[in-house]
């Protein structure tokens, strides 16, 4: 087991399951299909957690990256739907690229459910958020079609203040919906803007994409069998 | 503009208003270069009227600076074709008068004297921009009657990022809109944002035409989100049969990107019509020929080179 130095800050230091989980993505040169179904098991876990603050009476909206899909995201979904009826799944396919100093998340390409406009509350999935810029500019996407009444924010690992740079992108009729499942934070930065111990590494290389390249052209298990069972067949 | 015969300003200043006068002006002049460093929300106003200006009137001959030589000097758009100019004062304090100690009214009434006896233009008007609402509802009240010919006063409120300026200030994103070939993805609008303050964080101070510090902000940009003022050009006809083939797709060419829709799913090729990434893709379609939607997304998705 990786022995961490770094200042993290567990959500609920008693949550024994939850160390064990995010310790197993810190395992130097797992294999992708291992850090997969890890990430899958956090989602579960996660979901667990949220289903207990959520009225599941509600419609809600999941919304993903697409490389966070098939594994985070539907960990937590299959987690919420066992007693929660009414879900829709969003997905977008963002780039992160940097424009005169500052990052900017652009979509080009978003899978929307039919239906989704009808969900009560958001739940935004993202395997790790550190300067919150791809959340943003996906909540920012939703917001000109659906007013939430709630924005669940659902991470393994957080920045210790990637709650506040969230909420200062957003009007305060926006940033006081936000609320927060996380089961760490992080403070620390290696100078390539990785935060440690975060995930392990690069969400996309871990997850087995070459780079942000490959995983834009993937096309999530989930969203493929959600576009060909609602829309074509 | 026909300035005041064989007078600088600053001589124009002394004997018209004043010795005094002058010094303030002056002083003025250094302490505005050293307070633009850094401010939002005057950088956040210049884009606004840099963009509005363009869209109103993209024919007229306009020039955009701050913090020349002048009493109100925040931000200054003259149309040299009309012969008319807006000086703006910006003011983002719960503490702003027009009378009492360090009260602005003179300095707007010294600007419009200069716009018609020493500029002799045909119109001038001056502006007190504000950020905090209380503070624009009550300077709006009581506007000195010696200025009120020329004086307004405007409510532009200050944010702390290009994303919260485009969801709370529906006139800056409406203008933004307009420069964009996704007017309704405010992702787009952000990126169109960050290279217009880009653009006016490196040439405000060389550079006055609005439409030539557009042309700086859409120099060499990628992403490429700004609006052509062209046509749209076409497909070639051997791309246009692969799509066509793709049962359930739909597909548009707007401003030169291919956008297109399966369902609840849709997407945009990076990359323009007219680029060599864009030719690639036509390429490997015509190697390739996918007959089915999922092949052919993994092309259009992964077209051209990385960002990275």
């Amino acid at each position: 087991m990786t022995n961490i130095r770094h200042n993290r800050i567990y959500e609920n230091p008693n949550d024994i399951h939850a160390k064990t989980l995010l310790t197993s993505l810190l395992e130097s040169n797992i294999p992708a299909k291992k850090y997969q179904k890890n990430m899958y098991d956090i989602g579960v876990h996660l979901g667990n957690k949220l289903k207990n603050t959520l009225d599941k009476n509600k419609t809600f909206c999941i919304v993903s990256t697409a490389e966070d899909a098939d594994f985070l995201a539907k960990g937590i979904l299959e987690s919420l739907e066992k007693d929660i009826p009414a879900i829709y799944l969003t997905c977008f396919w963002n780039d992160r690229i940097s424009v005169n100093g500052s990052n900017v998340a652009p979509i080009y390409n978003k899978y929307f459910e039919s239906g989704y406009k009808k969900s009560d509350e958001l739940i935004v999935v993202k395997s790790i958020i550190s300067g919150s810029c791809v959340v943003k500019t996906n909540v920012t996407a939703l917001i000109d079609t659906i007013t939430p009444k709630a924005i669940h924010v659902v991470s393994p690992v957080m920045h210790v203040d990637s709650d506040a740079k969230l909420e200062k992108e957003f009007p305060l009729s926006i940033s006081k919906l936000f609320k927060y499942i996380f089961l760490a934070k992080d403070s620390e930065f290696l100078k390539n803007g990785e935060m440690v111990p975060g995930i392990g590494g690069s969400i996309y290389e871990k997850l087995g994409f070459k780079n942000q390249q490959d995983k834009n052209t993937f096309i999530p298990e989930i969203v493929k069998r959600k576009m060909f069972s609602r829309s074509h067949h | 503009m026909n300035i005041a015969a064989n007078l600088t300003l600053d001589a124009f200043v002394k004997e018209s208003i004043g010795e005094d006068a002058l010094q303030s002006l002056i002083k003025q002049c250094i302490g505005g270069n050293n307070n633009a460093k850094g401010n939002n929300h005057e950088n956040y106003f210049a884009i606004y009227k840099l963009v509005k200006s363009f869209n109103d009137t993209p024919n007229d001959d306009i020039e955009i600076s701050s913090q020349d030589r002048a009493f109100v000097d925040d931000l200054v758009v003259l149309n040299k074709t009309k012969n008319s100019k807006i000086s703006y004062q910006l003011k983002d304090s719960k503490t702003v008068y027009w009378h009492k100690a360090k009260g602005i009214s003179p300095y707007f009434k010294r600007q419009y004297k200069i716009d018609m006896l020493y500029y002799h233009l045909k119109s001038s008007e001056t502006v007190l921009v504000l950020a905090q609402k209380n503070v624009f509802l009550l300077r709006s009240k009581d506007i000195p009657s010696n200025i009120t010919s020329h004086t307004r006063c405007m409510y532009f409120p200050n944010q702390d990022s290009a994303n919260k300026m485009l969801l709370e200030n529906s006139d800056f994103k409406n203008e933004i809109r307009k420069l964009c070939v996704t007017p309704d993805q405010t992702d787009k609008l952000e990126i169109i944002v960050k290279f217009l303050m880009g653009a006016w964080f490196t040439h405000n101070k060389t550079e006055k035409k609005i439409n030539r510090l557009l042309e700086l902000a859409k120099e060499g940009v990628q992403p490429d989100f700004f609006k052509l003022g062209i046509n749209s050009l076409k497909l070639d006809p051997q791309t246009s049969k692969i799509l066509d083939k793709i049962d359930g797709m739909t597909y548009t060419i707007d401003n030169n990107f291919l956008n297109y829709q399966y369902g609840d799913f849709e997407g945009i090729v990076r990359h323009k019509l007219d680029t060599p990434e864009f030719k690639l893709l036509c390429d490997t379609l015509t190697k390739q020929q996918p007959s089915d939607a999922m092949t052919l997304f993994s092309i259009l998705m992964g077209s051209g080179e990385s960002h990275d």
